[in-house]
């Protein structure tokens, strides 16, 4: 009779509904239970007078998923590393830039049709460059999978813009719809990125599923609207929680225990630095003009503006970037195979990205091969794999077959999932 | 003999492994003496990555990774793959392709884009025009128009001024029709719709003091965008370049997007500005052609810009609409019949 002063006490509707049929019959359906509530049935439980229930508990509390989820975390983060190092980048800028320009120039004289074709031969070269104990990664995409899902997105894109140009109602129509099935988007893009990832002949998969995408990319990001912000490092957060927990090596899961202080951290950090730069950069600039004519100095001063805020939202980012990156990849790890750890300091980045962007402008674009190298680059060397047991035991898992559609209409839509 | 990797097909267990051509077979040796015999037709493989190892899949689904090497090269040689690679490596075709990309960049978005747009453009039918007109007209009543406050007699007048000026026209386009409404948020102004629909505020009105040869001057301008086709053309040139530059650069990340973002909106204010003097030719000539002096136009527009407050000369490349003085300067010069 204990476990119904439970039920009463937790006082959830749809349960107590349940347990009256329980009550009636005194054979509760455990089967119904979550692993708190059957945790908490078995602590309030007689066990003399019910033996066999007590034991179905604890039998049921072992073969939980989750708590086989939690045990096998522990597991993992108890296990002796075998050996650790950090990533190794072997791409080398002079023959990347052979691949780039050509590939490039290939897709303007096709008028954009090789560019699925470029997009996979500079990707598999980055990652046959990539290396993580001892092997090396590789990308399976099939172009001519890219090049349709290119075509549909370039399709619905058009669609969409020319619709939203026409009638003011419909855009209003259209963008509700879109934030709908952007996690659908989404999900198919992070699918396909995945499945076309491989390493040690063992691809990479992703799981995420419609309503978790909805909550954490659509649904908390509204809301935080009206929190004045205040919830997005929430909402940032829990996007990266599913970017990381939803993913799989072979049969082996990705799990991560993000804390959402990190995320506040990041990101007032970053807003100080963003503040402290403005009203830096606002008093030099009203100095400099003071007793000018300002008329004169306009171009000048709209040029001054936007190299300002360029400057300032590359610093402020970096500072996100690093702390996230490096909070991320310590409190991840692929179960049972390996731990991971990132040093991205703040100051590297913000340089390394400056002087991207510099190097970029400078040349009308053709450092951008350059950009991609260093960049893979200091990323690598920042980060640690330590691996704590055989990873030759990982199994393929199912396989099922997933189209480029998603992700190159993700791009072009401009859904935004970086997967750091 | 070479090295590389042996990875099974269902898991990622892994062993290395030395590797030989041998008489037209690649010779595959395992751990413990065993060894592999393979034909050039057991193994598939995509083309040649300058850089990379090559990855041969074998037909139980053995991944079997060689190091970059000339004589496996040539075995698993295959004409058409071969040719990207060789492309990829050659001084030639590397400093060829310097030379023609900003070539290729300025013909692609100078002239194939816009003329592609235009083309587009000039194909959307009427119907959809009217209808777009039509739901645009409703939404903005609905939020930023008001009806005129001029009484109807007033509104009348105007009216029937502008419906004379219509009917001398020599025009392909099926209707003009204007309208008259109150706007405080838009402030004196005049929009064309794409179906022929023209709206002028009271306050437009009332900036030009009523001065009907003056608001016809203003009509022929926008009677100009209608003409040719412009709003249509605008999405068509925002929508293609807006797809040219996520297509073509689509993998950038952060501050360089914002850039980006940037030049698209200095090219869509380049392609507006074009549209505003391509509009004042047409009424300036229109002008000229019903006998009328090109400075009436002059004068709307020194009126507009006293009122509006100038813009200084070094920002025209980020605005829409260009240089007041210049358009000014040019319907002043344009000649008289």
């Amino acid at each position: 009779m204990q476990h119904i002063g439970y039920v009463a006490s937790i006082g959830f509707a749809a349960r107590s509904a349940g347990d009256k049929r329980g009550c009636m019959t005194f054979e509760p359906d455990y089967s119904t239970y979550s692993l708190s509530e059957l945790k908490e049935a078995l602590r309030h439980i007689d066990s003399q007078a019910h033996p066999q229930r007590a034991a179905e508990l604890q039998q049921r509390i072992q073969q939980h998923p989750k708590q086989q989820r939690n045990s096998r975390q522990q597991v993992t983060d108890e296990l002796p590393v075998l050996r650790q190092d950090t990533v190794k980048f072997h791409g080398d800028f002079r023959t990347f830039f052979g691949i780039w320009v050509v590939n490039f120039m290939l897709t303007l004289a096709t008028l954009g049709i090789y560019s699925a074709w470029a997009k996979v031969r500079t990707k598999r070269y980055m990652y046959a460059n990539t290396e993580v104990d001892g092997h090396r990664f590789s990308y399976l995409a099939d172009p001519k999978m890219i090049l349709k899902g290119r075509l549909v997105a370039v399709v619905l894109f058009s669609a969409y813009f020319i619709t939203s140009y026409l009638n003011p109602f419909a855009a209003l129509v259209l963008a509700v719809v879109f934030a709908f099935l952007s996690p659908f988007l989404i999900n198919a893009a992070l699918r396909f990125s995945m499945r076309m990832t491989a390493y040690r002949n063992v691809r990479f998969r992703f799981h995420g599923d419609y309503w978790r995408a909805l909550l954490a990319f659509v649904i908390l990001p509204f809301i935080s609207i009206f929190t004045l912000y205040l919830l997005m490092p929430y909402a940032m957060k829990k996007i990266d929680e599913y970017l990381i927990d939803e993913r799989s090596y072979g049969d082996r899961e990705f799990r991560s225990q993000l804390s959402t202080g990190s995320y506040y951290v990041a990101s007032f950090g970053a807003g100080l630095i963003a503040l402290f730069m403005a009203i830096t950069a606002g008093f030099v600039g009203a100095f400099s003009l003071f007793g000018t004519n300002i008329a004169d100095k306009m171009g000048l001063m709209v040029l001054a503006t936007i190299s300002g805020y360029l400057i300032i939202f590359t610093v402020a980012s970096s500072f996100y970037t690093a702390y996230t990156r490096n909070h991320k990849y310590t409190h991840a790890q692929i179960d049972g195979i390996a731990r991971f750890e990132s040093n991205v300091s703040f100051i590297g980045l913000a340089w390394l990205r400056l002087t991207n962007l510099f190097a970029v402008l400078a040349t009308l674009g053709f450092a951008l091969p350059w950009v991609r190298i260093r960049s893979a680059r200091f990323y690598a060397d920042a980060t640690n794999v330590k691996v704590v047991n055989d990873v030759g035991d990982v199994n393929v898992g199912d396989s099922g077959s997933v189209g480029a559609v998603g992700e190159e209409a993700a791009t072009l839509f401009d859904v935004d999932i970086a997967l750091g | 003999m070479s090295q590389g990797q042996l990875y099974e097909a269902n898991s990622a267990a892994a062993q290395p492994i030395k590797w030989m051509i041998i008489g037209g077979e690649l010779v595959v040796y395992l751990q413990e003496h065993n060894q592999l015999r393979l034909s050039r037709q057991q193994v598939s493989t995509s083309s040649w990555v300058p850089g990379t190892s090559r990855e041969l899949v074998l037909e139980d689904g053995r991944l079997l990774v060689c190091e970059e090497d000339e004589t496996l090269h040539t075995w698993l040689e295959d004409q058409q793959s071969d040719k990207i690679s060789r492309m990829e490596t050659s001084r030639g075709w590397i400093f060829a392709s310097i030379v023609t990309i900003p070539l290729m960049v300025i013909a692609t978005f100078g002239f194939i884009l816009p003329g592609l747009a235009i083309a587009f453009s000039d194909h959307i039918p009427f119907s959809v025009k009217r209808i777009a007109s039509q739901q645009t007209l409703i939404s903005m009543d609905y939020t930023i128009l008001n009806p005129s406050k001029l009484n109807e007699q007033e509104q009348q007048q105007y009216l029937s001024e502008f419906e004379r000026v219509i009917d001398t026209l020599d025009t392909s386009h099926p209707e003009f029709n204007v309208q008259i409404r109150s706007s405080k948020r838009m402030g004196p102004n005049a929009f064309a719709l794409p179906d022929g629909t023209i709206v002028f505020t009271d306050q437009l009105i009332a900036l030009m003091d009523g001065d009907q040869a003056l608001l016809n001057s203003i009509l022929l301008h926008e009677i100009g965008h209608v003409e040719e086709n412009h709003s249509m053309r605008l999405i068509a040139e925002s929508l293609v370049s807006t797809l040219a530059i996520s297509y073509f650069l689509g993998d950038l990340s952060g501050p360089l997007e914002a850039l980006l973002g940037t030049g698209g909106a200095i090219a869509q204010n380049q392609f507006s500005q074009q549209h505003e003097r391509a509009a004042d030719n047409f009424a300036l000539a229109q002008l000229q052609r019903l006998g009328r002096d090109p400075a009436e136009f002059a004068e709307a527009m020194e009126k507009l810009s006293q009122r509006t407050g100038e813009e200084s000369n070094k920002t025209n490349w980020l605005s829409s609409h260009p240089m007041m003085q210049e358009r000014i300067d040019n319907a002043r010069n344009y000649p008289k019949r």
